[in-house]
């Protein structure tokens, strides 16, 4: 992503050209060697500080960027590269990791990323010594001194995760992460399991803690009211591709990509009782069988032929790039 | 979650957190449950603590003007006697006893073996797949298409062919058990590589990972506390199944000798003596035999369906 | 206008080991032909248990301990299984969260709609495929002939929602309850479906009852909406009223924890705490523990309703507050 801001290069997690291809094992009716393209040449910037958010439907390919960032998944193109350096493998990430230059990574679902038969202070005391703290005195000074950082009491230590409601849960989770010290917190539709009131507190937390150590956030998610509060930029990704990548300022005052400017006004809004919502037409299209040109055209009021036949190429915009040819030749 | 609640821990604590629990509860509420352990637990106790609570030493020479008596209740029977004495004179009772004794060390350490064995492949299939796995599931596809009975008299043969009759008979015990155990660790490993690969896919187990957890440390303190639950579940019933293959093989034979009385020789040697009238040294032991896989497996049966969470309570 | 739906004074108790508690407490609630009232809360609050007292689906260690549930005026929750289960279907049809649990993925969606049509009504086959057609035609299938015959994994996400619409649909119910409908589907598809829903309401006089914890889907959906806080209602009227003059503290705090579209707050205004278990719910006002506004009679005398036009709120001081 391209930011205008004067930041120090060097300090950052960058992915350029990010692919993702899973080759399909052969079926009925489906041939050998089929491929589908999960992730199309996304590039992004993580900086101290900051708040970049990747936003879309289910099946975008937002959660398989995040994998890929923190190593759960392998790269099929494009490269990480943290302060310059590449993590191609699991050996420079392990040597990043001892550098304590780190990223970590809060789940979606806060009942699954904490293991049920370890107490919190067992969950807290794993990061800690994975971080390179010894010695049970200061692991047991250093979780309590945590889990006040994330608003639970010293109690909690001893209990079990499901003891906790999910808001709390999410809590313990991102201990666990700030256990580490990252420079970097991949959030993976971090309140999406939650309840608005619930959401509303860990997003304060999420922040207080972003001021409080200059975390660089990648928030992941298909809300977007909440890319809105927390985002200083934003990608908006539609089959695995970045179609609108520019600050949140400028695309949430003024949208350009179609699919952004539909997806901003099919937010079901509070604020608003009895509008009528203007409706998308259509469903995502079957990634197995991606549309021809522009992936989004089957789907768009402004398509043409050209939209159809050639895949639109990102084009400089006031805060950032969007892929569109209507914009481009200012049908829009 | 409350603030006031102080956190439990120790051993009394964790104790008292397991009467409280489901678990618990579930099972005071299965009359069935609770019949099968209190059999299960009572013949155990009586088995463990068979030099004491039997009324004779079947080990002592016997006296063998004793021999062929019928129960107390039948004519001719003594009250020394309960439950009669065999050919040679010795407390079918007390034989029973001890024989219990035996057949359940072997079957408790015939499971053992099998669980520590298959959980251990089962969790390093499923949690690194590729060739290490299709290794592992296809030695245990061949062996499953074996009865188990047949690998227990193969490796027992094995054993005695290297060994000789006479060591055999001293290394009959720990031959039985690994007879048993190896042939039973499939289904462990199955089960347990199914689970793993499930639970190596949980988000806690991605966290270690990106963690830099080393890959042993996640398998054995993340995944094996995860997914034990199954395997207790089948290392109840594999309990029960283990006692039959030992008193099968030693029926056939190929067990224990003779002059050691574990439930399966004890049938044996009274089978001989079945139709001519002295049912008791054979019926008596196999009535034992029963009731000790039957209670195991209604406990195995309802745990697990007390361990399923699908099963509406 | 008769009430289509009335519900008075219902109360609900869990049967639970530790002994007996209460899940719903004092509901009245009633709603029109015609009309879409939306139940909102978040988990724990008792909206989804609300709506399973309406179409006797209620778990098993769950009963109704006061109160009745009137459809038509006749009662509908003390009747048997049995009774219930003509009732349901003929004349309340049930949507829930996931369409993949709702439909059974060996039996065509034809198979499907016609053996509910067939097990209520005397209609031959070819009549029923014919009506089925015309239902997955007005749910807005595109090419639902061809798909007619095509099995549930066939569809994507949201047109298997509209199928089972069409399933709720298929005896022209008066009653249709939609349990988080588009809860599992993404921005684009729930608008379609809120919108298929509200056509559907307006098109056939049906009314509906929603259960969404997103206020969002309220504004743009319900006529009325009843916020339901710990198995009580706190607060209930028309949308419009309650979403951009909400009287109830609760209903306060948890509009203002949205994210704003219009400005970019620094932090959110929060609701300390968290809704209490069943086991713990406080004396007098649920809510007094995290209420901003509480006072003594808030701890111990359970607020009654304040009328304030076509709005009822539960809250000492709810002429105080909605000025």
């Amino acid at each position: 992503m391209t930011q205008a801001d004067p930041v120090p290069t060097g300090f950052d997690l960058q992915a350029s050209g990010l692919r993702k291809t899973y080759d399909l094992a052969p079926g009925p009716g489906r041939p050998k060697g089929q491929q589908v393209h999960a992730v199309r040449d996304v590039s992004l910037t993580l900086r101290p500080g900051r708040t970049t958010a990747l936003v879309g439907e289910s099946g975008c390919g937002k959660s398989t960027i995040a994998k890929m960032l923190v190593g759960l998944e392998s790269i099929s193109g494009g490269a990480v590269r943290l302060d310059g350096g590449p993590l191609d493998s699991q050996a420079a990430r392990k040597k990043a990791w001892d550098a304590k230059r780190r990223i970590q990574m809060v789940f979606q679902d806060p009942y699954a990323s904490l293991n049920p038969r370890w107490r919190v202070s067992r969950i807290i005391a794993e990061a800690l010594a994975a971080s390179g703290l010894r010695g049970g005195a200061a692991i047991k000074a250093r979780t309590l001194e945590i889990l006040s950082q994330v608003g639970l009491p010293e109690v909690a230590a001893d209990k079990f995760p499901h003891e906790f409601s999910g808001g709390q849960r999410q809590r313990i989770s991102i201990a666990r992460a700030l256990a580490c010290e990252p420079q970097f917190l991949i959030c993976d539709e971090p309140t999406s399991a939650l309840d608005v009131s619930v959401q509303a507190q860990i997003l304060n937390l999420l922040k207080d803690l972003q001021d409080r150590h200059a975390l660089a956030y990648l928030l992941i998610t298909h809300d977007l009211s909440v890319v809105h509060h927390m985002a200083d930029h934003v990608g908006v990704m539609y089959l695995g591709m970045l179609v609108e990548d520019r600050s949140a300022a400028d695309l949430f005052s003024q949208p350009l990509h179609p699919y952004t400017q539909t997806l901003l006004e099919t937010i079901p809004r509070a604020d608003q009782p009895g509008r009528e919502p203007p409706r998308l037409s259509g469903e995502v299209p079957n990634p197995l069988n991606p549309p021809s040109g522009c992936p989004f055209h089957p789907r768009c009021a402004a398509a043409n032929d050209r939209c159809r036949a050639e895949q639109p190429q990102a084009i400089a915009v006031s805060g950032g790039t969007v892929s569109c040819h209507a914009v481009e030749e200012g049908r829009l | 979650m409350s603030d006031a609640t102080s956190p439990r821990r120790g051993p009394a604590a964790a104790l008292s957190r397991f009467f409280d629990g489901d678990l618990w509860y579930n099972f005071r509420t299965s009359p069935l449950a609770v019949i099968a352990a209190i059999i299960f637990f009572g013949l155990s106790l009586a088995a463990i603590f068979a030099q004491f609570v039997a009324p004779h030493n079947p080990f002592l020479a016997p006296d063998l003007m004793d021999g062929m008596m019928p129960p107390m209740w039948e004519s001719g029977g003594s009250q020394t006697f309960l439950l009669g004495t065999d050919d040679q004179g010795r407390d079918v009772l007390s034989l029973i006893l001890h024989g219990m004794q035996v057949s359940l060390f072997v079957g408790l350490a015939a499971v053992l073996l099998s669980v520590v064995l298959g959980v251990t492949l089962g969790l390093i299939a499923g949690f690194f797949g590729g060739v290490v796995d299709a290794v592992i599931m296809r030695i245990a596809d061949i062996q499953l298409s074996f009865p188990n009975i047949l690998v227990a008299l193969l490796i027992d043969g094995m054993v005695s062919a290297s060994f000789g009759r006479a060591t055999q008979a001293a290394l009959a015990l720990p031959v039985l058990v690994l007879a048993i155990g190896l042939s039973d660790w499939v289904q462990y490993a199955r089960t347990v590589r199914a689970s793993t690969l499930v639970e190596r896919r949980r988000e806690y187990v991605q966290a270690a990972r990106i963690m830099h957890i080393p890959s042993v440390i996640i398998l054995f303190r993340h995944i094996l506390p995860n997914i034990m639950g199954p395997v207790v579940v089948i290392g109840t019933l594999g309990l029960a199944h283990a006692i039959i293959a030992e008193a099968t093989l030693s029926f056939l034979g190929v067990g224990l000798p003779p002059t050691q009385p574990s439930l399966g020789t004890l049938i044996r040697t009274g089978n001989d003596y079945l139709f001519s009238g002295e049912w008791w040294m054979t019926v008596f032991p196999a009535v034992t035999l029963v009731l000790l896989s039957l209670s195991v497996n209604v406990f195995g049966d309802w745990l697990r369906d007390a361990l399923n969470p699908r099963i509406g309570k | 206008m008769s009430a289509l739906l009335e519900i008075r004074n219902l109360s609900a108790t869990f049967a639970t080991r530790r002994g007996i508690v209460s899940a719903l407490s004092n509901i009245d609630l009633s709603l029109a032909p015609g009309e879409i009232l939306a139940l909102v809360g978040e988990s724990g609050a008792g909206k989804s248990l609300a709506s399973s007292c309406i179409n006797g689906l209620l778990p098993r260690n769950c009963r109704i301990s006061e109160g009745e549930v009137l459809l038509e005026g006749q009662r509908i929750d003390n009747l048997s299984n049995k009774q219930m289960e003509k009732i349901r279907g003929a004349q309340i049809g049930t949507i829930f969260q996931d369409p993949l649990t709702s439909l059974n993925p060996l039996y065509t969606v034809c198979q499907q709609i016609t053996r509910t049509l067939r097990a209520h009504r005397y209609i031959s086959d070819a009549d029923a495929q014919k009506r089925a057609l015309e239902l997955l035609e007005e749910v807005g299938i595109p090419g639902a002939a061809q798909r007619l015959h095509a099995y549930p994994h066939e569809f994507s996400g949201g047109m298997r929602q509209r199928v089972v619409i069409a399933m709720a649909l298929a005896l022209r119910p008066k009653l249709i309850i939609a349990d988080e409908p588009t809860t599992a589907l993404d921005v684009s598809i729930q608008a379609q479906i809120l919108e298929l829903l509200r056509r559907l309401s307006k098109d056939h006089g049906a009314s509906v009852i929603l259960v969404t914890h997103d206020m969002g889907v309220v504004a743009e959906t319900a006529d009325r909406v009843a916020v339901l806080y710990a198995g009580r209602i706190a607060e209930t009227g028309p949308v419009a009223d309650v979403l951009l003059r909400p009287a109830h503290p609760y209903t306060q705090g948890l509009l203002g924890s949205i994210p704003s579209m219009e400005r970019k707050l620094a932090r959110l205004p929060q609701i300390p705490g968290s809704m209490p278990g069943l086991t713990a719910i406080p004396q007098g006002c649920a809510f007094n523990p995290r209420c901003p506004r509480t006072a003594d009679v808030c701890r111990q005398v359970r607020p009654e309703a304040h009328l304030a036009g076509a709005r009822r709120v539960f809250c000492h001081f709810a002429e105080e507050l909605a000025s």
